[in-house]
């Protein structure tokens, strides 16, 4: 009972603190979570949540370690990598371009989305996954890091600069909309985190020695190089890993990357992002 | 006492403006053990027990949201988050022991929307640390 705790799932979520109410259209949610941040943060512009905890006045004193450290990035030789698994046909000659509209450009910005074929919400790693499939190749195994990472910074790279704008069009969506919604505010773990607790209702603020970075532009900059990952020679990460991380660090158990929770999860984090532009990869601590 | 005071009070402003760097700075011999120091210690009275607990981070690990306002920090004792209010002054702010407790127990019980670890309820800590860290707030 004491440790790899079970998700405690209260609904206390969703009474937790101001800015969500229960009848709340997800236009309504957006205005009210992006005017949140202009009233915490009111230097910081919508465009600069992409470069995550660096974007924040409380972060300034150290902000210059991170722009040295941007002169020579740490993860060109990955972008390389994933841009060479992207153009690299499959056995049958075609390449991952040909599954995707347009050859992949400036789609990433829409993701995830409700695909009414499917019936599923797609995400840019089954999409990648399903692409190998319908090919004839082995989907990759590990929706992580490593090559998945890779190939999602290429795709994702195809929308570089391109503002989010994910669409809610479909009940269904919506429907998933509301899932990560809950997810993000309800609290859980035996240390009884919201995401929230953290990342909106202290964002900027101290934890020891680290700034919380903002909700806000969660996921723009996702696949990240990470220097706490780089440590066990695993440096990339997808944004679910990250959730696994958190979920981990409140001592709730980590779901599978690409479960429907996390898919919900990352709609809700991205449509809040919208008009957020596209930064990948980006390093985070 | 008063010119101690004032130093305390000093303190605790520099830090609610969030300047962390301005710690206290220990004299020696007489400063609080280090979570190292923690660990060898073979008798500790029951307020030292309560700091220890504060400071191990797989246990309270006060320290990554609330300063501790003492002129007994530790050399080498990382500087303190800024998340929940700073430690001081705690028999001036809770002249009720049972009610300082019941907030380390479950702090959501006075205010739902408090971010804090509801250490007693989920079990994070033991009953008797919470007691230990209650007296050793008491010294503060």
């Amino acid at each position: 009972m004491n440790k790899k705790l079970i998700l405690m799932l209260a609904g206390l979520g969703i009474a937790f603190s101001a800015p969500m109410t229960a009848s709340a259209t997800p236009e309504d949610d957006l205005k009210e979570f992006q005017g949140y941040f202009k009233k915490r943060f009111p230097t910081v512009p919508l465009e600069a949540y992409n470069d995550g905890v660096n974007a924040l006045p409380q972060y300034a004193d150290r902000v210059g370690n991170w722009e040295l450290l941007m002169e020579f990035p740490p993860y060109e030789d990955d972008v390389e990598k994933g841009e060479k698994l992207w153009n690299t046909p499959f056995k049958n000659g075609k390449t991952y371009a040909s599954c995707f509209q347009n050859g992949g450009k400036g789609l990433a910005v829409g993701y995830p989305f409700y695909d009414k074929d499917s019936k599923k919400m797609r995400t840019i790693e089954a999409d990648i996954n399903e692409c190998r499939v319908r090919n004839g190749e082995e989907p990759i195994k590990n929706l992580n890091h490593g090559e998945m990472a890779q190939l999602v910074i290429a795709f994702k790279r195809l929308s570089q600069g391109q503002k989010m704008a994910v669409k809610l069009n479909s009940p269904e969506a919506v429907a998933a909309y509301e899932k990560g919604k809950q997810f993000y505010w309800a609290r859980r773990g035996q240390l009884n985190f919201s995401c929230a607790n953290c990342h909106v209702q202290n964002a900027g603020n101290k934890i020891r020695g680290d700034v919380l970075s903002a909700a806000l532009g969660h996921g723009t900059g996702f696949p990240v190089y990470r220097t706490k990952w780089a440590q066990s020679n695993k440096p990339l990460g997808t944004i679910h890993r990250r959730y696994g991380g958190c979920n981990k660090q409140v001592r709730a158990a980590a779901l599978k990357p690409q479960s429907d929770s996390y898919v919900a999860l990352e709609l809700y984090q991205a449509y809040m992002n919208t008009g957020i532009p596209i930064k990948v990869p980006s390093q985070r601590q | 006492m008063r010119k101690t005071f004032s130093i305390v009070t000093t303190a605790g402003a520099a830090l609610l403006a969030g300047n962390l760097a301005m710690m206290p700075v220990a004299v020696a011999g007489d400063s609080l053990p280090t979570d190292k120091e923690c660990g060898k210690l073979e008798k500790a009275d029951a307020a030292t027990k309560g700091w220890c607990t504060m400071i191990n981070r797989k246990k309270g690990n006060c320290l990554a949201c609330h300063d501790v306002v003492t002129m007994k920090w530790p050399a080498g004792l990382p500087a303190s988050g800024n998340i929940g209010p700073p430690l001081v002054s705690m028999k001036a702010r809770f002249p009720d022991k049972a009610k300082l407790r019941a907030q380390i127990w479950d702090a959501t019980v006075a205010n739902p929307n408090s971010s804090m670890i509801p250490f007693g309820r989920y079990k994070v800590i033991s009953e008797s640390d919470i007691d230990n860290i209650v007296t050793f707030l008491y010294t503060l």
